[in-house]
C-alpha cells in the first residue's frame, strides 16, 4: 500500500513538473503516457460495458427459465 | 463487480508509475518505458497458451465441451497478446537497433510461436464435426505449448542475442532498480488479472451467444 502511495506522489510531482517545463520544452514522451491512458481507459469502458449486458442477458435467461419452471 | 473497478485504477498507476515513476535504463533512454508493457504482453501470451494447454487436457479427459471452449478462447487471446508483443517489440526495436526486425532470436521465436497458434486455428476452422474438431485441436494445442518453454526460454539463451541479458540471470538474482522492478513487477499481476477477466468474458460471450433462447428487450 505504501509503495503504491509512492508511487502516486512521485507521479503527481513529475506530472506538476513536467507542466511548468512543458511551455518551454515540450517532451513527446507525455503525449506517449496520454495515449497510453485514453487507449486503457477505452479498453476498460469497453470491457466493463461487456460485462454488464452479459450479466444483464444472464438475469434475463434465469428469469425466462424460472417462467417456463412455473 | 468491485475488483474490476479496483484494476481500472490500479492500471492507470502503473501506466504514470511507467512513464512518471520508473527511471530510465542505461542506453536505452525514454524507450525503456516499452518495457512495461512489451514483457507482460509477452508473459500473457505464455500464460494463455499454458491455460489453453491445461483445458485442452481437461477436455481429453471429460469430453466436456466447455473444456473446448475455454482452451480455445484462451489460445485466442493468447494470440492477440503474442501480437501486440511482436509490435511492442518491434517499435522498440525500431528505436535501439534501427530496424524494426533483425531476426534476432527472439524475434524468430515469437514469429514460430505466431505460425504454430496461427495454424491451431486453421486446423479448427478445416474440421466442421464438432467433438473431432474438439479432440484434435486439444492434441494440437498440449503438442503446441511444448514448444512455448523452448521457443521463449531456452532458444534465445542458447544463441547470441541483441536482447539484453535475460531479467532473472543465471545466478538467479534480479538486476532491475527497485523503482523500475515495483512498477514492472506490479504491471505483470495488472496483465494477469486483465487476462483472466477478458477469458471470463470471451467465456461467457461464447456460451451465451450458444443459448437458444430468443432474449428481445421488449419480451
Amino acid at each position: 500500500m505504501e509503495e503504491i502511495i509512492t508511487v502516486a506522489q512521485t507521479a503527481i510531482d513529475t506530472l506538476n513538473n513536467s507542466q511548468v517545463n512543458q511551455s518551454s520544452e515540450p517532451s513527446g514522451i507525455y503525449v506517449v503516457m496520454w495515449v497510453t491512458l485514453i487507449v486503457w481507459i477505452g479498453l476498460f469502458s469497453y470491457l466493463y460495458y461487456l460485462d454488464r449486458q452479459i450479466k444483464k442477458v444472464k438475469n434475463k435467461i434465469e428469469i425466462e427459465k424460472e417462467g417456463i419452471g412455473k | 463487480m468491485w475488483w474490476k473497478f479496483l484494476l481500472g485504477i490500479y492500471m492507470i498507476f502503473i501506466i504514470l508509475g511507467a512513464f512518471l515513476y520508473a527511471p530510465t535504463a542505461k542506453g536505452l533512454g525514454e524507450t525503456t518505458r516499452i518495457l512495461f508493457f512489451h514483457v507482460p504482453c509477452a508473459w500473457i501470451a505464455t500464460l494463455a497458451f499454458l491455460v489453453s494447454a491445461a483445458y485442452s487436457i481437461r477436455y481429453l479427459r471429460s469430453q466436456n465441451m466447455l473444456m473446448d471452449l475455454k482452451a480455445t478462447s484462451a489460445a485466442q487471446i493468447g494470440l492477440v497478446f503474442t501480437i501486440l508483443a511482436t509490435v511492442t517489440g518491434s517499435i522498440w526495436a525500431n528505436e535501439i537497433w534501427h530496424s524494426y526486425w533483425n531476426w534476432d532470436p527472439r524475434e524468430s521465436s515469437i514469429f514460430i510461436l505466431l505460425l504454430i497458434y496461427a495454424a491451431y486455428f486453421a486446423l479448427r476452422s478445416a474440421i466442421e464435426e464438432k467433438q473431432q474438431k474438439a479432440r484434435l485441436a486439444s492434441v494440437y494445442s498440449i503438442i503446441a505449448f511444448v514448444t512455448v518453454p523452448f521457443l521463449i526460454f531456452v532458444v534465445p539463451r542458447l544463441v547470441e542475442s541483441l536482447h539484453p541479458d535475460p531479467l532473472i540471470n543465471t545466478q538467479g538474482k534480479i538486476e532491475m532498480d527497485s523503482k523500475m522492478a515495483t512498477v514492472f513487477f506490479g504491471s505483470f499481476v495488472g496483465f494477469t488479472a486483465l487476462f483472466f477477466w477478458m477469458l471470463y468474458l470471451k467465456i461467457q460471450t461464447v456460451r451465451l451467444s450458444q443459448v437458444k433462447i430468443k432474449v428481445n428487450s421488449g419480451d
